[in-house]
């Protein structure tokens, strides 16, 4: 394994660690993972929004 | 400070609550969009918030977007009121101002659309309006936003000062109004404790609403005392209950407004809308018109635009990917790094990219039916053939919603008023075939049906469809037996879409696609490379067949082997669908690595995968959608099962027939 294996690694671990980050926090947030419907019209994005607001 | 936003459906609530708030929530063209409360902070205002509430006609605790308004202002009780009203139509609004009135909080009338009142020579005297009613009144045009500031200022001032409506008697001396004032005599007390305001609370006991019965929480000889003074109200008037309250209160609007309004006249874009009803919603033409669109939107979107589109994107992706694959190779990079980039992540990642184009093209014509008030015509059309099978019209909305992804609509059969019809529809939405499920069907129709894409797209949705109706009929005869609840709902004129709302519904397509796949479909892909690259011992594979994932994908193969595709690389895409529909198509790309999809699949089977993928399990995010709903895990957990059988069954007897013929 050279320096520019390392390094291709190192930016492929990052990218699913922001991945993994924004996965957590979208959950966290209430909104769905695999939802790719409108997030305005779901329940839990108007939690989210109710509970940010108060 | 919080105000709430309450008017009629589809009078312009959620656009008006985006000129306040300045947020950006979808706004539909056809009612039922709004389904819970939503939050946002009042442009201009210090601490002060609006609450965009669904669209209701009363008060009545009849469906749940009634329950959710009623129970907000009962419970969270706001500040103040915004209650907006389509002036074109104020009669039928002012209904539910009366209630409002009734619940003694400070509250405006936003007289909207008032651009097109003027324009169709029709005048409203605000001012007498206000007197008449004991509150503020101001005309606004939502849409252009015309009076919305003057709007926000006399609403927070009215909530600040706490001016509550000061008419609140809308009945002459008679007996509705003697009953009313009786009720009210002996409730007065029980009111107060359950901080119920007494007027409202007498009216909605008169009108049988069990949730306030029970609040109030009556003595025997009080309920014996009201209902005889109910039946003798009854009695003197010589209409029912209901009926003498609805009448006591369309007296008073009809009076008002003999005073204070001047009808416009019909609007040419009624007068156009009425012409284009003949054909689009005709008793013969209506069905064969919206097929005809469905079949030219499919055409467009998978034959025309949508796909060179997605050629185009598809020619870069693996521009990129060889530009990468000769750099990485020149650089000397260790193989299975370099296997981890070009056949994990461009592979995965890369294939469910190029479908972008695809989905913003099919939504760019959906968004444009939904705002010329073509998708509410398609409700009104639909609503005698689901009737037949048991379902109500207004299950349309979730079914429609459904055709783009399935957990909102899953929510929206909160709009649907019986128990029954909601958990029918629960059960019947993910047969609609949602955006995710795309990439799969555009994958397999390249691969296998070069010529015949739009055909193949379109038997897949109608399948579904059939399917779904199938399925509505054997439960409408054994476990959901029973009348579906009235739909009522309101058509909308015609009008130009606007180019707004349709780029904005594009984006936020566009957006939430790429933020998947550069995220869950980015992780899926890895973890599955990962699983196909390693055996159990972390030990390199030269054979995939041998590796952790073979291990999982050969304990699944075997039920899929009737079916024609028992392969465990079939099996494990199929899985990995159960998180997000588009890693079907990812994993499979890793899996074949590079060779095409004739290599697992022969015609026939493929045929069979796509009618299976059509109707299995739809994805965690909808099940546990599911589960909420029902408030059940075991429910949800049957409904995944149960529809993963109907997809087995249904592949097994396409598989089978295909036999005979291929």
């Amino acid at each position: 394994m050279s320096w520019l294996d390392y390094t291709v690694l190192a930016v492929l671990a990052l990218w699913l660690g922001f991945s993994i980050r924004w996965m957590l926090r979208r959950k966290k947030e209430g909104k769905c993972l695999s939802c790719s419907g409108d997030c305005a019209q779901c329940k839990y994005y108007a939690e989210h929004a109710c509970r940010s607001q108060k | 400070m919080i105000l709430a936003l309450i008017g009629n459906q589809n009078c312009g609530k959620t656009t008006l609550f985006n000129q306040l708030s300045g947020s950006k929530q979808h706004v539909g063209n056809f009612p039922g969009v709004t389904v819970e409360q939503k939050i946002g902070e009042v442009r201009g205002q210090k601490n002060c918030q609006v609450v965009d509430l669904p669209g209701i006609y009363s008060l009545r605790p009849y469906s749940e977007e009634e329950l959710v308004t009623r129970d907000f202002l009962l419970n969270q009780q706001p500040d103040g009121i915004i209650n907006i009203i389509d002036a074109t139509n104020i009669e039928r609004n002012l209904y539910l101002t009366l209630q409002l009135m009734a619940m003694e909080i400070p509250m405006v009338l936003a007289l909207n659309m008032m651009d097109e009142v003027h324009a169709n020579g029709g005048t409203i005297d605000t001012e007498l309006l206000s007197q008449q009613l004991g509150i503020p009144v101001l005309p606004i045009s939502a849409i252009k936003n015309d009076g919305v500031s003057e709007l926000t200022r006399m609403a927070v001032e009215t909530a600040q000062k706490h001016r509550t409506p000061t008419v609140y008697d809308f009945c002459p001396a008679g007996p509705v109004h003697r009953c009313i004032h009786s009720v009210r005599h002996i409730i007065e007390d029980h009111a107060q404790s359950s901080r119920l305001p007494t007027r409202f609370a007498a009216t909605k006991f008169i009108e049988g609403d069990p949730i306030v019965k029970d609040l109030l929480d009556l003595h025997r000889n009080d309920l014996d005392a009201i209902e005889h003074t109910i039946v003798q109200m009854e009695h003197d008037c010589g209409l029912d209950r209901n009926a003498a309250i609805a009448d006591m209160r369309y007296n008073f609007i009809e009076n008002v407004c003999r005073v204070c309004v001047v009808k416009c006249r019909e609007s040419r874009e009624h007068i156009r809308s009425v012409r284009l009803d003949k054909i689009l919603t005709g008793k013969y033409t209506a069905i064969p018109v919206f097929l005809l669109i469905m079949l030219s939107i499919f055409y467009l979107t998978f034959n025309v635009i949508g796909s060179f589109l997605s050629d185009l994107l598809e020619m870069g992706i693996d521009g990129l990917a060889m530009g990468v694959d000769r750099v990485l190779t020149a650089y000397g990079l260790n193989p299975v790094v370099h296997s981890l980039i070009i056949d994990g992540v461009f592979a995965g990642v890369g294939s469910v990219l190029s479908f972008l184009p695809i989905i913003v093209t099919l939504f760019f014509f959906l968004s444009i039916l939904e705002d010329t008030g073509y998708m509410a015509r398609i409700a009104f059309v639909m609503d005698r053939p689901l009737r037949r099978i048991g379902l109500s019209g207004r299950s349309i909305v979730p079914l429609l919603v459904g055709f783009g992804c399935t957990v909102p609509a899953i929510l929206s059969t909160r709009t649907l008023s019986s128990r029954r019809d909601r958990r029918l529809t629960i059960l019947l939405t993910p047969f609609m075939s949602c955006s995710a499920k795309i990439p799969i069907y555009a994958f397999f129709t390249a691969a296998f049906f070069p010529k015949y894409k739009v055909l193949v797209m379109m038997s897949l949705y109608v399948l579904g469809i059939v399917i779904g109706i199938l399925c509505a009929l054997i439960l409408n005869g054994t476990a959901f037996r029973g009348k579906p609840s009235p739909f009522v709902m309101e058509l909308p004129n015609y009008r130009f879409p606007s180019l707004k709302s349709v780029l904005q519904l594009m984006w936020e397509k566009a957006k939430d696609f790429l933020q998947r796949a550069f995220t869950v479909i980015f992780a899926a892909t890895i973890i599955i490379w990962f699983l196909q690259t390693f055996d159990a011992r972390i030990n390199l594979v030269t054979d995939s067949a041998q590796s952790l994932l073979a291990a999982f994908g050969s304990l699944i193969a075997p039920i899929l082997a009737p079916l024609g595709f028992g392969d465990w690389r079939i099996s494990t895409a199929l899985l990995s669908g159960f998180i997000a529909k588009e890693s079907v198509v990812s994993t499979l790309e890793i899996l074949m690595g590079g060779a095409g999809l004739s290599g697992l699949f022969t015609l026939r089977s493929a045929i069979s995968f796509l009618v299976f993928t059509l109707l299995y399990t739809p994805c965690v995010a909808a099940i546990s959608a599911v589960r909420r709903e029902m408030d059940s895990g075991l429910r949800a957990a049957g409904v995944a099962i149960a529809q993963t059988g109907v997809a087995w069954i249904a592949a097994f007897a396409v598989y089978l027939l295909l036999g005979a013929f291929l």
